[in-house]
């Protein structure tokens, strides 16, 4: 034992396989160090062999005298050394380098720079247990659902610095937009996490784990405020925003000024209004059952008509609360109620006035009302009044790119084609609908004689994305520009794509019928023209006068589709 | 000094004890023994294991480096989750993930107060790198241990020269013996392109390791957290 710890310190144990490999004949004795013995025959070599051990075992017991004083000497020799090194150890308070800080004895040729190998195998270890085995596993498992948090979060962050950068570029509409598509993120995250979770087991229930956050409908809120128009739908969805996304301190923040004011004037103003609807019920409905039933001339429906406004006018009187807005905005939807859905005939003029003078009492809020105002202003051809209230919805939005289709509208008609077309690239701008602008701008294209470039723009358009309405414009282009065949081709393209629009919710474009109708009698194709006509009284329609007047020769398609207004 | 650290690591318990966990896994992978494996011990090793410090520079950069890397990896995935969820979605409380994003964020806090390694394996790691010239006499045992190897070499080789000489003979081989180096290895200064390389995750280690010493990673967090919060 004594002999073993003794070679430890000597730094002969643990020596290198590498060492071991080679050292074919350890057990031969050794002159010295560096003895090397070219002797060439085996048999001299095991003779000299036998010859030391014998010479060595009795050469042992000779010197094991004189060995053990020498050690004596030697071990004496060497506490001393260690007691001046120990000494000037204590007088430093460190262990000199070359010597185990736990046992101070010297290192030799440990592994370690401050443990000799002895300390190292006795005191230290490297030991892994069942708790390190546990908690290893716990935080695999932690990491990963840390990762799947941070990725699925990422996401819908990410999807929200697109839309804040798109708000930051005064894109409001695209970044309306964009705030809806973090909506549809956030529900895919919580479809694969229900697709995952059934997949587990089918009896783990439908979960709504992630969310969006209220900082969207915040800045939804922000952006509806200043854009939307108005209709009782988008304003639920506008109440419903403030009302769970806003505290009422950051509500009455200046920060949020806009939206306060938005949220309460349209909150009065609906609730004004569905109170006079209420209360005037027996005024008009009347006049709708007999706009309904059909029955009544055109002179009595006017006079109940003008009975219903004054009953509203009456009720406003007794109730001063009741802005003029309102008031105006109440007569103006039931008149063009009883026009757009009983057909009565009312007088365009009065509707418009009632529509504008809620748009003017309206205020720093009329931006609501843009939609209405120039909507009708335009079937009425009030164009000016279409540019003052776009150019006001812009003053708000200036990425709105449907007021810009309003502008773009109103110059086409008042035959500035320049501006039109300006107006146009606006709506390109800043609609998300990369082919919003297509069938205007081949519109203004086709006014200005350039028929084929009104057609080229509606080819390029893909038929995924391509509206009745285009291929309507692509139809007229190509018949002005004489080609008859693609005329009829896209005419037919028109017309079927209007009708399986009207199939899926929507209204069967008369523009798109009659267009279409007028092209197949020029064409010569009374097949599909007659088959135009039955559908059309299936639904008690007829022809546009100013179509049959083409077909009857009393003008030309020219005249129709390049004077005036330009179209049907 | 040292109660306002335990306080900073008994807060953040998870990420103390994570953080030793990864340092006694790498002190296995490196293998370094360890003489204290008790994360949580109320001393300035709370978060650490005691271990034997190494003189091999890769051993020593390595073992601030590896345990420091996961947690902060940790780190930025369970906080930033958190921290995205809370501060820049502005999820309500209302909603069930709340809570998560709370935990995630704790978690992430938690594993940040416990990034960097302790000051003693810092210092060990720099002092290797960038403080560790060569002495007279080390230089001379380096040449010593060449001298060594190159006559163990050419013993080698004569060895094997004759070893071949005499089994063509049929004769025995010779026997010689090669001097011992004991295993010693050839001490080197730190290559330039590693001094570069490792300067900069060196230094944060380094100064890191102070900053947590004294907690201040812990009252970054909870300041930092204090911000997100007023201005959210």
């Amino acid at each position: 034992m004594a002999d073993d710890e003794k070679k430890l310190a000597d730094g002969e144990v643990e020596e290198s396989a590498e060492a071991k490999d080679w050292q074919w004949d350890a057990s031969a004795p050794m002159a010295n160090e560096n003895f090397l013995d070219f002797s060439n025959s085996a048999e001299e070599a095991d003779e000299e062999e036998e010859a030391e051990e014998a010479e060595k075992e009795e050469a042992d017991e000779a010197v094991e005298a004189v060995e053990t004083a020498e050690a004596v000497e030697e071990a004496e020799s060497d506490a001393e050394e260690n007691e001046e090194e120990e000494e000037k150890a204590d007088e430093s308070g460190e262990t000199p380098p070359g010597y185990c800080i736990i046992c101070g004895e010297k290192i030799r040729n440990s592994k370690s720079e401050f443990y000799c190998n002895e300390c190292r195998s006795k005191y230290m270890k490297v030991d892994y247990g069942a708790t390190h085995i546990i908690l290893s596993v716990v935080m695999v498992f932690i990491a990963v659902f840390g990762i799947v948090m941070f990725t699925a979060t990422s996401k819908i962050a990410g999807s929200i610095g697109e839309a804040d950068k798109l708000l930051k570029d005064g894109k409001i509409s695209a970044a309306s937009d964009a705030y809806g598509d973090v909506s549809s993120t956030v529900g895919t995250l919580n479809e694969r996490l229900n697709a995952f979770l059934q997949g587990i087991s089918t009896n783990f229930e439908t979960v709504k784990f992630f969310d969006a956050g209220h900082k969207v409908d915040k800045k939804q809120a922000e952006i509806l405020s200043k854009t939307f128009s108005l209709s009782y739908d988008d304003a639920d969805n506008f109440f419903s925003l403030v009302e769970n996304s806003f505290s009422e301190k950051e509500l009455n923040s200046p920060k949020y000024a806009q939206v306060k004011g938005c949220y309460d004037y349209l909150k009065k103003f609906f609730a004004d209004y569905t109170k006079m609807n209420q209360d005037l019920q027996s005024a008009y409905t009347p006049f709708f059952e007999a706009a309904y039933s059909g029955e009544a001339k055109a002179d009595e429906l006017s006079k109940m008509a003008k009975d219903v406004t004054n009953a509203v006018d009456k009720y406003a009187a007794e109730h001063t609360d009741i802005g003029n807005d309102i008031v105006s905005y109440f007569k103006y939807s039931m008149l063009y109620y009883a026009q757009q859905y009983y057909g009565v005939k009312m007088d365009s003029d009065e509707l418009f006035g009632y529509v504008k003078k809620a748009y003017d009492e309206a205020g720093k809020y009329d931006y609501l009302l843009y939609q209405d105002v120039s909507s009708f202003a335009l079937s009425v051809e009030e164009y000016n009044a279409v540019l003052d209230a776009a150019n006001k919805a812009l003053e708000k939005n200036p990425s709105n790119s449907d007021a810009y289709y309003f502008k773009a509208f109103a110059y086409l008609r008042m035959e500035q084609f320049d501006k039109a077309l300006e107006a146009c690239d606006k709506v390109a701008e800043f609609s998300t609908d990369e082919f919003d602008n297509v069938a205007i701008k081949a519109n203004i294209l086709r006014r200005q004689g350039q028929f084929l470039a009104a057609a080229d723009i509606c080819e390029a358009v893909p038929a995924a994305n391509k509206s009745s309405e285009i291929s309507r414009q692509e139809a007229i282009a190509y018949y002005l520009a004489g080609d008859e065949d693609n005329a009829l081709k896209y005419a037919k393209e028109s017309y079927d794509s209007a009708y399986a629009a009207s199939y899926n919710g929507g209204a069967f474009s008369l523009e798109a019928i009659n267009t279409s109708a007028l092209i197949y009698k020029l064409c010569g194709d009374e097949e599909d023209y007659d088959a135009v006509i039955e559908t059309l009284k299936q639904s008690d329609e007829k022809l546009e006068d100013s179509v049959m007047a083409v077909i009857k020769g009393d003008s030309t398609f020219e005249d129709l589709f390049m004077t005036g207004k330009g179209d049907i | 000094m040292t109660v306002f650290y335990l306080i900073s690591k008994y807060a953040t318990i998870f990420g103390t004890v994570i953080k030793g966990l990864w340092e006694h896994i790498t002190c296995g992978i490196l293998k370094l023994f360890v003489e204290d494996g008790r994360y949580l011990e109320p001393t300035e090793l709370c978060g650490h294991v005691e271990h034997e410090l190494t003189d091999n520079k890769a051993k020593a950069f390595f073992m601030c480096f590896i345990p420091s890397a996961v947690n902060a990896i940790l780190a930025v995935f369970l906080g930033g989750a958190g921290f995205m969820g809370l501060f820049k979605l502005g999820v309500k409380m209302s909603e069930p993930i709340f809570w998560v994003y709370v935990v995630l964020l704790y978690l992430g806090i938690s594993f940040f107060c416990n990034i960097f390694p302790l000051v003693e394996d810092a210092m060990n790691n720099w002092s290797r790198l960038y403080n560790s010239k060569l002495t007279d006499e080390e230089k001379a045992r380096n040449e010593e241990i060449k001298k060594q190897r190159a006559q163990n070499k050419a013993l080698e080789k004569e060895a094997k020269k004759s070893a071949k000489a005499n089994a063509k003979k049929g004769a025995a081989p010779v026997k010689f013996k090669k001097n011992s180096d004991g295993g010693e290895k050839i001490k080197s200064d730190t290559n330039i392109v590693a001094k570069v390389l490792l300067f900069i995750p060196s230094a944060i280690l380094y100064g890191g390791a102070y900053l947590e010493k004294y907690g201040i990673t812990f009252i970054i967090s909870i300041v930092a957290t204090a911000l997100a919060i007023i201005l959210k």
